[in-house]
């Protein structure tokens, strides 16, 4: 048996609140509502900024909605509405997230969120200890750069999480080994992998997302699943984001291996998109050729070296 | 939460003609459910399949009549990509909370930004039919980019020209000439925080919009967030207004302009 994925859900960043997007159509046709980035409220949040470029958008990475906010206010809403949540979150450190994940846990509402991704694709801090016992933390790359560091972060996240709670990893063009990293985040706990195309451009927090980078998220897709099929990273279900904006793109991602799909700055571009996606990926065969295959391979491990080799 | 849906709909432009260094688009919709107002604007898809983002224009003017649908007058900047008279163009809209009309006449101040004069005409132009006394100030950095100063002349008492830099002076000396009650700002967030700065100073209503239509980077749905700014008051430190959804208008005292010249 496998994991359940929702099949097409918002990506990070791109739904608002909720709220801005249940006015372009029903949120309760979708398996779930991507929610997020949450996090712990800190600082001078740094505002969104997107820049157009061809064919694609360099944006900086979205403030977090306060856990607090979401707590006392978006998830009773979608409560309220009977909506199943996916809260993506962000943190730099292990405690910053295990810190959010605890204050949602705690909510009242928890029952509405059906799954957590932990964001690897963020700034990761390191906390060294400084003279005179202090301590100070500094900036060292992505959590998807080191995959020891991906593994102790969702490894804190699984265990403030009900063991039966969908936990996805997502990671992306950021990630110089990105099967090390999968693997990682999986050892650590993670169920399914959400691989993003978005590629970092400028500067450390600045990312080009768009069509553009839709065949780096292919890409991605694909070196995951022959990964999965040659038995270097466990099977789970993997989820795309980056670039499908529309029907094809989503259906090239499904056949690359992708049980879900998140859309992204489609929906900036026609929010429409999201259902469109969501109605292609519904008439599609549900078991991909590759993912049965697969399995094939999985369980007669003669085969594996074909799906290594391709 | 707005329970009514958004939807992309279908128009026709029945008129694409120049107007100054802009054009002035006229586009038949199907018969909107309420008047548009001066301040709401409307989104159209991307104009080349390589752009992502959508483009955001000011409603510049509105008339329906019964049978036949309502006409949006849109003045945007030559871009080149404009359909032209007979061609479709599927808009969202007109989105987002227009300017309110003072229930009493008094005397208003209403400051537009290049192109954004033109809703700031339509803007002034009600406020004439309210009885208002009306004093238009038109910011623009070039001096081609008035718009259409003569119609604005004849549909109010008084039109000052000034640039970005100079618009504090302006509106402050304005405001402060002519007693003005309430002063509206329609364009770029700079010259809103500068206007709410000197209606604070003068103790004095403001409306001002939250975000500017047709500035790059701006989705216009509500869902990028790079148009969101923090309040001044709230239930919490770090409340913050989306002037995609919950404005474009907004009460400049409300809005913590700190962060804007």
């Amino acid at each position: 048996m496998s994991t359940w994925v929702p099949r097409v859900t918002p990506a990070a960043g791109c739904a608002g609140s909720g709220r801005e997007l249940a006015r372009f159509g029903d949120l309760a046709v979708l398996d779930a509502v991507l929610l997020g980035p949450v996090g712990l409220p800190g600082g001078a949040a740094p505002r969104s900024t997107l820049a157009p470029s061809p064919s694609g958008l360099v944006h900086r990475q979205a403030p977090v909605l306060p856990v607090d906010h979401v707590v006392d206010d978006l998830l009773p809403w979608f409560r309220a509405r009977g909506l199943r949540v996916v809260c993506a979150v962000r943190g730099s450190t292990v405690g910053a997230v295990s810190d959010t994940l605890q204050r949602l846990r705690r909510s009242l509402d928890f029952a509405t969120v059906v799954g957590v991704e932990i964001d690897l694709a963020a700034g990761r801090e390191e906390t060294r200890p400084a003279i005179g016992g202090l301590t100070s933390a500094d900036p060292v790359g992505s959590w998807s750069a080191d995959p020891q560091a991906c593994l102790k972060l969702l490894a804190a996240a699984r265990e403030r999480l009900p063991r039966d709670l969908l936990l996805q990893a997502k990671l992306g063009g950021e990630c110089p080994q990105p099967v090390a990293a999968a693997r990682a985040a999986v050892g650590g706990g993670a169920r399914a992998l959400v691989l993003s195309g978005a590629v970092p451009a400028l500067t450390a927090d600045q990312f080009l997302v768009g069509p553009a980078v839709a065949p780096v998220t292919l890409g991605l897709v694909t070196t995951l699943r022959a990964a999965i099929a040659a038995g270097r990273v466990p099977d789970v279900p993997l989820v795309a984001v980056g670039g499908l904006h529309d029907r094809a793109g989503a259906l090239a991602a499904h056949s690359a291996g992708a049980a879900g799909i998140q859309v992204g700055s489609g929906i900036l571009s026609d929010p429409e998109t999201l259902w469109r996606v969501h109605d292609a990926l519904a008439d599609a065969p549900p078991p991909t050729r590759d993912a049965t295959a697969h399995r094939t391979g999985a369980t007669t491990p003669d085969e594996a070296g074909d799906h290594d080799g391709h | 939460m707005s329970t009514t849906q958004l939807r992309r709909r279908e128009g026709e432009v029945v008129a694409n003609r120049p107007l100054g260094a802009y054009r002035q688009l006229s586009v038949v919709l199907p018969a909107l459910g309420v008047p548009a107002r001066p301040g709401q604007f409307v989104v159209a898809p991307p104009a080349r399949a390589d752009q992502v983002l959508p483009r955001t224009w000011w409603v510049s003017g509105e008339h329906t009549e019964a049978g036949f649908g309502s006409t949006l007058e849109l003045v945007v900047p030559d871009t080149g990509v404009l359909p032209a008279a007979g061609e479709g163009l599927a808009l969202t809209g007109p989105v987002g909370r227009g300017f309110g009309l003072p229930t009493t006449p008094v005397t208003a101040v209403v400051a537009a930004h290049g192109v954004a004069g033109a809703a700031g005409r339509w803007l002034g132009e009600r406020l004439r039919t309210a009885g208002c006394t009306v004093h238009l100030v038109s910011v623009a950095d070039d001096p081609e980019q008035h718009v259409d100063l003569v119609r604005a002349r004849r549909g109010a008492d008084g039109v000052h020209l000034t640039d970005l830099r100079g618009s504090e002076d302006t509106v402050a000396a304005l405001a402060g000439s002519t007693g003005a009650s309430v002063l509206y700002a329609v364009g770029p967030v700079d010259l809103s925080a500068t206007v709410a700065r000197v209606a604070a100073a003068l103790a004095v209503v403001s409306q001002v919009t939250g975000l500017e239509a047709g500035a790059s980077g701006l989705c216009g749905y509500g869902l990028c967030g790079t148009c969101d700014l923090p309040l001044v008051t709230g239930r919490r430190r770090g409340t913050r207004v989306r002037p995609c959804v919950d404005g474009p208008v907004l009460r400049g005292d409300l809005v913590d302009w700190a962060g804007h010249p």
